[in-house]
Formats: C-alpha cells, structure tokens, sequence
C-alpha cells in the first residue's frame, strides 16, 4: 500500500518538476526573446528602417502572419500607418485612421491592450483597413505604445500562424515588446524634432545673412545721398562726418552751391534710428535737393519741405537746422526747426547761435518757420551737430553733454574744419570709453575765410 | 514705462511714468490711438514721474497733439523736470504743449476752448 502511495507521489512530484522546469524554459525562452526584441529595435533610429524591424521582429516573435505599428500624429489628433502592397512590397500607401476608429483608435485611446478572436463579432471593428490591404483578418492582438505617459501609438499584430489563435499569454508577451518598441520610437522622434530644429536654425541664419547684405547695400546707398564729407567754395571751407548707430541710421546733413556764390547748409536728425528713420532720412535728402533753391530764404524752403513731408497718420518728424551762407561776405540766414543749438567757434571762445525755435519737419503741415540773419567773421566757424554727440554716453553712464562740447571746441578752435569735426570725433570716442554708440552721429564745421 | 489715464471734470489726465523711449514708446502709443478711438479730444499729461524721453517718446507726444488738433481739442502738460523742459525747449515742442505748473493749472486751462 505505502508503495502505490510513494509511487504516486513521486509520479506527482516528478509532473511538478517536470511543470515547474518547463515554466522556468518559458520564461527563460522569453527573457531571451525580448532581449532579442530589444537589441533589435535600439539598432536604429531611421524612421522607415526602425519601422520595418518593429513589424518583422512583433511579428516573428508573437508568430504572426502580419503585424503593424500604427503612429499618433499629435497635431491632426489622427493616426497613421504606412503598408507595403502590391507583390513585391513596392507600393506603400498611407492610412489614416480617424480618432476612435478601429480597435486601433480604441486602444490608442483607452490605452488598454485588446486580443479580438473574431473581428466580426466585435463592435469596434472597422473593416476599412482590411479591405485596404487586402487581408482578411481572422485574429489580432492590439496593445498601446506609450513612453513617460505619451501615447505614441499602437502596436498590432494579426492573424496567428498555425491551428490556434492568439492567447492571453500572447496578449502579455506584446505588452513586453510594446516597452522597448516605445523607447526605440521615442528616440526616433526625438532624433526627428533635432534635425527640425537643426533645419530651422540654418534657415534663419541663411535669411539673417540676407538681411545683412541688404543693409549693406542699403548703407552703400545712404552714403550715396550724402553730398561728400568736404567742400570749398569762396571763402568758406567745411567738413562733415557721419556714423549711424546701426548699420543705417536717421542723421543727415547736406550742403550744395546755389548761385551767386550762395551756399545751402543743412543737419538734422529723424526721429528714432534704424531703418525706418533710414528710409525717411533717405526721402527727405530727396526733398531738400529738389527745394534747395537761390530764390528761397532757408525759412521758405524748409516750409516747402515740410508740407512735402507731412502726414496725417504718421508722427515721424526730422530736427533740422538750414542755413544759406554767402561765401563771399560771411552773411548767413538760418532757421531752426527743434535742433540742438549750434555753435560759433572763434579765437574768444565758444558762443551759441540763437535761432527761433520751431517745430521739427514732419510735425504739422502749416508750421511757418521765421529766418534770422547773423555774420560770420573771418576765421570763425559755424558748428553744427546732433544730440548723438550730447547725449553719448560713458559706461559710467554720464553724458557727454553741452558743455564738455562746448570746452572740447574750444580747445579746437585754431583748426581747420576738418581738425574740428576729427578732433570732436576722437574726443567723443574717448569719452565714450567703449559704451557701444546708441545714436547717430553728425557733425558739419564750416568755416569763413582764413585766418590771418 | 507706465501709462495711466484718469477722468477728472470730463478731461483726461495721461499720466506717463518712468523711460518713454524706442522701447516704451510703442506701447504709449496704442494707448493714445485707443483713446483718440474712443473719442478723447484733450490730452492732459502728467509727466511729473517721466525721468527720460527719447525722439521716439517725442513721437508719441506728437501724435497726441495732432489727434487733438484734427479733433478740434487741446493737448498741454504739466510737472516736467528740468532735462524733459530742455528737450521739449530744444525740439520745439513747448509751442505745441504749454508748460503748466500744476495739475490745477492743468486742468484750468484744458477747460478753455481751444484758440483757433
């Protein structure tokens, strides 16, 4: 009796170990798969490469017929997949499914794994894919890919090869393979998102150098408008230099000969700086040349210009200071419209020119400006500027300001006009001490008659 | 930068406080056209807290007076500090702004008709 009850047992015991040494392979076998699986799917992250070894690596591990790895595409709320078709795999179509649609779209929405043992009895079966294909789907198993909570698409394999169908182990294993397959294409994206980003910087660069070489040439053009740095007509000598804040930049200055040995002189200062002021400094250089005449006094002309300029819309408004100098006698008429003081540099010193204020051009169409007269005696020298020059700044921030112009000229007054205007030059710049320039910058010295 | 506009007698008081420049300036300036929009015609402003203004907050100003021109109303500003009085003075601007010397000035002279 106790051998029957040995024997079964052992019988038993042997079944158990034979059981538990056949789960202990399975899970081995398994382990071994994945690992597989894994190196697999990490051995590329090309899309259409990564994609193929997806679906050739579900689909021999989980011995299927087919599978497919089926994407989100996050900004149209969709999903897609692409299938090789035709018998030699040349065609590829594009699918899309709608959000929802399918047991595809139910479990990238859900974000639950599903085994359908027949399509046809299943309520969220949408044939439209088969019938696409042309492949009559009998079974398949469909789980979620998500990596840190982003659902990135859904993984699928169909139709079990063999008698059975697809089991609940089954189901588990592509669980498992969804894991690396999520890594794998995460990595794809992100590789994907880096090259977009790469792509974008080298097209902004590539319009940033445009840009650049358009201001230059804009800049080539602006100094074109510029009448030339010097002159000498009659008794009166003048120099001028400008230096724009930006590549281009609002400050002007223009003189020309009229007749009767008459000169016109004129500096001003646009609103703001940049290109807009650029392109309004331009039209008004324009408009000077064209009203500069020997027949206006300088009030007449800038009123001309100014209705020119004017414009209901638009607040952009230009400093200007013009005058019309005799080269021979030294008399100078002038009118000011809102720019800084100029100054009359002579062996006594320094003085400032008084004018009547008005408003800058742009301002008001009907503004009337009101001429003065004054006279230069030999040997002085009339200076013009604009508040670039005033308002530079230290890296203290402490502005150059009048009165260091002021002092500044005076130590300037024993040169020529190209000894002031490079002598204001290098003092600004040395005062500024490498603070970038934040304003334009103009200076125009004219002087009547030599010294004796 | 800050801009605040407060009613007082049926005028509106724009007070600027702090940099009106290249900026600052077009943020002032959507301020005055929703203004001017809704039907603002005299612009009284408050500049007692403006520390600084460049060529492009003299814009701003500018297009504040021409909206009350071509409105038939009047701009004017009281409590400048001496460097705003300069660059007012220099530009030209004081003949198109008067300088007031208080918020009581102000608004006495925001309540006469404008000269023609």
């Amino acid at each position: 009796m106790l051998i029957h009850v040995l024997a079964a047992f052992s019988a038993l015991a042997a079944a158990l170990l034979a059981a538990t040494l056949i789960l202990i392979w399975h899970r081995w076998r398994r382990t071994l798969i994945l690992q597989n699986v894994g190196l697999q799917l990490n051995s590329t992250i090309k899309r259409k490469e990564l994609l193929r070894i997806i679906m050739e690596t579900a689909a021999e591990t989980m011995k299927a017929e087919g599978s497919s790895i089926i994407l989100v595409d996050e900004e149209k709320g969709d999903l897609y997949f692409e299938v090789a078709t035709g018998e030699k795999n040349e065609e590829v179509k594009q699918i899309r499914l709608a959000k929802g649609e399918g047991i595809a779209g139910w479990v990238a929405e859900t974000g639950r794994s599903v085994l359908v043992a027949d399509p046809s009895k299943d309520p969220r079966w949408s044939n439209r894919v088969s019938v696409k294909v042309n492949v009559p789907t009998r079974n398949m198993l469909c789980v979620p890919v998500v990596s840190n909570g982003r659902m990135l698409g859904v993984l699928q394999v169909i139709n079990r090869k063999g008698r059975r169908g697809f089991h609940r182990s089954d189901l588990k294993l592509l669980e498992m393979i969804a894991v690396p397959t999520a890594v794998a294409l995460e990595n794809m994206l992100l590789y994907e998102a880096l090259l977009r980003a790469m792509e974008n910087i080298r097209e902004t660069t590539a319009a940033k150098e445009r840009i650049e070489s358009e201001l230059k040439i804009a800049q080539d053009i602006q100094r074109g408008l510029l009448p030339g740095e010097a002159l000498r007509a009659g008794s009166v000598t003048l120099h001028a230099f400008l230096v724009p804040a930006r590549v281009v930049g609002g400050d002007f200055y223009y003189f020309s000969e009229l007749e009767d040995g008459k000169l016109l002189v004129c500096l001003g200062d646009v609103s703001d700086k940049g290109i807009p002021a650029a392109l309004f400094m331009s039209s008004l250089m324009i408009r000077i040349q064209s009203k500069a005449s020997p027949d206006l006094s300088p009030a007449q002309i800038a009123e001309a210009i100014n209705r020119d300029v004017c414009r209901e819309d638009s607040a952009m408004f230009a400093t200007i200071f013009l005058a019309v100098i005799d080269t021979r006698t030294g008399e100078l008429s002038f009118c000011d419209g809102g720019h800084c003081p100029p100054l009359v540099l002579n062996g006594d010193g320094v003085r400032t020119l008084e004018t009547a204020k008005r408003l800058p051009i742009g301002a008001f169409a009907d503004e009337k400006y009101e001429d003065r007269e004054t006279r230069l005696n030999p040997g002085e020298t009339l200076v013009l500027y604009t508040d670039g020059i005033t308002d530079a700044e230290n890296p203290q921030g402490e502005r150059f300001g009048t009165e260091r112009l002021k002092s500044a000229l005076g130590e300037l007054a024993a040169g020529s006009p190209r000894d002031v205007t490079q002598g204001i030059r290098e003092k600004v710049t040395a005062f500024a001490a490498g603070h970038p320039q934040s304003d334009d910058i103009a200076v125009l010295a004219l002087q009547f008659g030599d010294k004796d | 930068m800050e801009l605040t506009v407060e009613k007082q007698d049926g005028i509106h008081i724009v007070r600027i406080a702090g940099r009106l420049d290249g900026t600052t300036s077009s943020a002032a300036e959507s301020e005055i056209v929703k203004l001017s929009e809704a039907g603002c015609r005299n612009f009284l402003f408050d500049l007692t807290e403006l520390e600084y203004i460049s060529s492009a907050g003299l814009r701003v100003m500018l297009l504040a007076a021409k909206k009350a021109r071509a409105a038939g109303g009047k701009a004017a500003v009281f409590g400048m500090n001496g460097t705003i009085r300069e660059i007012f003075s220099i530009s030209g601007f004081l003949t198109i702004f008067p300088d007031l010397p208080s918020r009581e000035e102000g608004l006495r002279h925001m309540a006469e008709p404008p000269q023609t």
